[in-house]
């Protein structure tokens, strides 16, 4: 079963409510799979794995208690949640598909809030529990946020290292103050970003600092440095910044740390590569390391310029060549 | 609107203006609106303040156009606003039903922070608004059938769909069409071109993101991002809105635009700040009217 993202087949023929419930549902975080008529929803359920079917009741060919009575013979989809979808004057219907099978039903238009708290509902289990956390702080702490990480203990760890590269005009042409203050709303930003994905501030100097991101999390941690590398793009044009004044450069790295109750204080190789890597980094760069690059799923790899033999890293492209 | 806010309108314009006042305003509003024909008073007969108070809310049923003429009378009585009694409750009303005096605009406006709306919460229906419009389209959408199964094309272009929404409406636009692999993103205000512009960067340069994290296809997904800057009238049916100003955004997309890239018409051009012009470059002519393309800077 899916933990990350439930899977749902909705089944309605008409489009438009196709295209608004989808919408809805992925807007809150379903991974949403539509089918026009009862055919085509059967064929789905035996060719993929869904966690949860929305099924109109009125369909062209087959309908839905039709489609209801099938999920039920097949003993792969037996235990599927199936939630009705009826208007409101079908109430003998609604009776009849509750004796064939259905979990629940809604009625249209849809009451989203309702709807979604129903289909949460009969989707615990699927849905990882939420595990109580302790608070979030954006500098410092374990990757994870857990707080299992030890003092002394080695962690796999990947390290997003960023250089802020400032050219001469701007500092000439911007007050130390401005300067500070806009440093300061980047690294905002910056760490920000790093906490949706899971990252750690853990250590920052002048004009650079580093994330630490979770034991095998290569991938996650390449997101982050993306939608970092976005965010100052985005950043020069509302802020009057010209990216020839201004630039990060990124490295990441992965390897073992032992943990410090100071991050900053961590030394690793790991940390001491990433750093490099965004030193040698090109303005407005990412690179990797070769072990990084081969951890990489074939997606992320569409974006990577491999400059061995004159380097031996991987930068980060795009569009890609 | 609820009968109370209604009726707080009806009293302060039967308190504190006459009816020939009221008349006026109404006209100045509406070229349509005759007080005496409407009301059946005759040329020369005085009409008593709450008949040509009524009359303004009959003959302004729908809620924004009422809150049009409201606000032409808070305007045009804004010096003398002690005089307007019963203000301050039908300002207080309105924003219980989330309706605020938005000053720029110089008219109501519903909060857009509770919910978002096709119409920014003010616009109505039938006039023709400046707008800057991004065509936003996945390149040889028809093709990736064939590298990729039906329903996980289908499944990543519903999700694309989602993630140029977010970015549109984080920068205040509004996705009022989408066609299966592409739609018209749209973007109101002083600010509009701007607004525009970072939020197509936002789209064009996740897009890696996008790919590796959400796709399901066993290819890259790539874009092209047309801007243009123009008028369009509003209607309600939003995706049935097309304009000639909208044809232009989706034939530079079309026409001029590289794969990955971000290309716009000079007249988006001429409103982006000039630090904001420093990513393009000079592009191709489309219809005799200049292009130019995003380009990123990195060495």
């Amino acid at each position: 079963m899916s933990t990350v993202h439930p899977r749902i087949l909705l089944v309605d023929d008409d489009p438009a409510i196709r295209d608004l419930v989808t919408r809805r549902l992925e807007e809150s975080g379903f991974d949403c799979t539509t089918a026009a008529d009862g055919t085509e929803a059967i064929e789905f359920l035996q060719k993929r794995p869904f966690d949860m079917v929305l099924l109109d009741i009125m369909l062209p060919d087959l309908n839905g208690l039709t489609v209801l009575r099938k999920i039920r013979e097949n003993e792969a989809t037996a235990r599927l949640p199936v939630i009705m979808v009826s208007a409101n004057d079908e109430n003998v219907q609604i009776v009849e598909a509750f004796n064939s099978g259905a979990n629940d039903y809604i009625t249209k238009p849809i009451n989203f809030p309702v709807a979604l708290a129903r289909m949460r509902s009969h989707l615990r289990g699927v849905l990882e529990p939420a595990a109580p956390r302790p608070e979030i702080s954006e500098v410092g702490g374990d990757p994870v946020g857990t707080g299992h990480y030890q003092v002394g203990q080695t962690y796999a760890t990947v390290f997003v290292y960023l250089k802020l590269h400032m050219s001469a005009k701007l500092t000439k042409t911007r007050s130390e103050n401005h300067l500070a203050g806009m440093i300061e709303q980047i690294l905002q930003l910056l760490r920000e970003t790093a906490l949706r994905y899971g990252g750690r501030q853990w250590g920052r100097s002048e004009d650079s600092c580093f994330f630490a991101f979770a034991r095998e999390q290569h991938e996650v941690a390449l997101l982050a440095a993306i939608e970092m590398q976005t965010l100052i793009d985005m950043y020069y044009m509302l802020e009057d910044v010209t990216p020839e004044r201004m630039a990060l450069n990124i490295g990441i790295a992965a390897g073992d740390v032992i943990y410090r109750a100071d991050p900053s204080t961590i030394y690793s190789d790991a940390l001491n590569l990433s750093s490099h890597l965004a030193s040698e980094a090109g303005r407005g760069n990412i690179r990797v390391a070769p072990a990084l690059y081969e951890s990489f799923g074939s997606r992320a790899r569409w974006y990577f310029e491999d400059l061995r033999p004159a380097a031996d890293w991987f930068q980060f492209k795009f569009p890609p060549a | 609107m609820n009968k109370g806010v209604r009726k707080a309108i009806l009293d302060l314009l039967s308190h504190s203006l006459t009816s020939d006042r009221i008349g006026v305003l109404g006209q100045e509003v509406d070229g349509g609106f005759r007080l005496h024909e409407l009301t059946g008073f005759g040329e020369q007969i005085r009409i008593p303040g709450q008949v040509a108070a009524q009359c303004v809310l009959d003959y302004f049923d729908e809620d924004k156009e009422l809150l049009r003429f409201v606000s032409h009378v808070f305007l045009s009585e804004a010096r003398n606003t002690d005089r307007l009694k019963g203000r301050e409750r039908v300002l207080e009303l309105l924003a219980r039903e989330s309706w605020t005096f938005d000053a720029t605009l110089r008219q109501f406006v519903k909060d857009q922070s509770i919910n978002v709306t096709d119409d920014w919460g003010y616009m109505l229906e039938g006039r023709e608004y400046r707008m800057c419009f991004a065509s936003v389209d996945v390149v040889e959408s028809s093709g990736l059938v064939q590298s990729t199964g039906q329903p996980e094309v289908e499944q990543t272009l519903n999700r694309f769909r989602t993630y140029v929404r977010k970015y549109t409406e984080l920068w205040n636009g509004r996705l009022w069409n989408w066609h299966g692999d592409g739609g018209m993103a749209v973007f109101q205000g002083s600010d509009a071109v701007n607004q525009s512009a970072v939020a197509m960067v936002g789209i064009l340069l996740n897009l890696p993101v996008f790919n590796i994290q959400q796709s399901r296809l066993e290819t890259e997904l790539r874009i092209r991002i047309g801007m243009h800057s123009g008028t369009a009238q509003y209607q309600k049916e939003v995706q049935q809105i097309f304009s000639n100003d909208m044809r232009i955004a989706a034939r530079i997309e079309k026409t001029a635009c590289r794969e990955n890239g971000i290309t716009v018409s000079s007249s988006a051009y001429a409103f982006l700040k000039s630090e904001v012009q420093a990513f393009f470059t000079s592009g191709a002519l489309v219809d005799n009217i200049r292009t130019y393309q995003y380009q990123r800077s990195n060495s």
